[in-house]
């Protein structure tokens, strides 16, 4: 029914070959490794995130998390999208645990809406550009942790089909049905506050 | 083709991974079908909202923050291979010491206890306790008879 969109990423040698260091505890493949991948996987957070701040903060963690699981990494997907379903989990931890704060101290989660949203407003069609972002993000949170990731990955990151199945370790099939699910509950979840918005006259 | 199959191709066509047939084959039915097609279009609004989610600028780099946590993390690693390290040499002979312990403790409480020794004591006691009732009984009947002697002498 479909095809494949890219062969497996990950056949590169040269960061084969910097995996496989990385997994006998090599801290400088390690460094060439983030400074490879350091600013696309800020721009990837900071999409999900929608905080410049939030996305340092999990981006460290998952290299973190990388560098000492590197030996699991099974080359079926580039390492950058296996980095990149790390992020994901590490936000969703982080978010769990802001919630958690926020309910023990019976606090309205005031930083929901990002920081540079006030301190930079700018014209008025990039304010509501970030408003539409942030209610996309918050739907996208509705939606069970798997159907956040598959959407985050394919959405954000554009990785393919194969890609999304080995970084969450699921078969194509399995991917294809999450998206199905996730984009008709997405749909159910964002049209109409968008259209109650009116935030979509310029899509 | 059903509207049920069509529904799911969109997401694919939206990822263009559809086979040219399949993709030929939805579009005809699209032609077809008002209420496909509304789906279809409100499937790439949704593209587009998604894909209107804006990047923001890196900053700067990770790396000398990644060089705490790491240290940070291998220190706290190093430490608990230690602990590891301990428990893996000591905790089994605690358990071997501890297990002996507790077979001596055994063992002494069943030496010390005799079945034949610990009957003779009972049987000791009912005796010494049925004297002394049988004493008591013969204290209180020559009791009796001093009462009623002193009665027949007043």
């Amino acid at each position: 029914m479909h095809q494949v969109n890219s062969p497996v990423a990950n056949a590169d040698p040269a960061e084969r070959d910097l995996v496989e260091k990385i997994a006998r505890g090599d801290e400088e493949a390690f460094e060439k490794i983030v400074l490879n991948y350091e600013s696309r996987l800020l721009a990837f957070m900071t999409k999900v995130s929608g905080d410049p701040n939030v996305a340092r903060e999990v981006a460290q963690e998952a290299f973190v998390k990388a560098f000492f699981k590197a030996d699991s990494f099974n080359y079926r997907c580039s390492f950058f999208t296996w980095l990149c379903e790390i992020a994901v989990r590490k936000f969703f931890d982080w978010r769990k645990q802001r919630m958690r704060w926020l309910r023990k101290h019976a606090l309205v989660d005031f930083s929901a809406r990002p920081d540079h949203q006030d301190s930079h407003p700018g014209p008025s069609e990039n304010a509501a550009r970030h408003e539409l972002a942030e209610i996309v993000r918050e739907g996208i949170a509705k939606l069970s942790p798997d159907h956040q990731t598959v959407i985050m990955l394919r959405e954000f990151q554009n990785a393919s089909y194969e890609e999304i199945a080995a970084a969450m370790n699921c078969s194509i099939g399995t991917v294809e049905s999450r998206l199905f699910r996730a984009r008709r509950k997405l749909k159910e979840i964002l049209l109409p506050v968008i259209e109650k918005n009116e935030l979509q006259n310029d899509l | 083709m059903n509207c049920k199959t069509i529904c799911k191709w969109m997401s694919l066509a939206a990822d263009d991974v559809l086979s040219k047939e399949d993709e030929q084959t939805l579009h005809k039915h699209l032609e077809k079908c008002a209420v496909c097609r509304a789906e279809w279009e409100t499937q790439q609004k949704l593209h587009r909202i998604l894909q209107s989610v804006p990047q923001m600028e890196a900053g700067e780099s990770l790396l000398p923050e990644i060089r705490q946590r790491l240290n940070e993390k291998e220190a706290r690693l190093v430490w608990l291979e230690d602990i590891e390290r301990f428990a893996k040499r000591f905790v089994p002979a605690a358990a071997a010491v501890l297990l002996l312990l507790s077979g001596f403790a055994y063992q002494n409480a069943m030496d010390r206890f005799n079945p034949e020794a610990e009957m003779e004591w009972l049987v000791a006691e009912v005796e010494q306790q049925s004297a002394t009732t049988e004493d008591l009984l013969l204290e209180l009947v020559s009791d009796d008879d001093k009462t009623l002697s002193n009665r027949e002498l007043d």
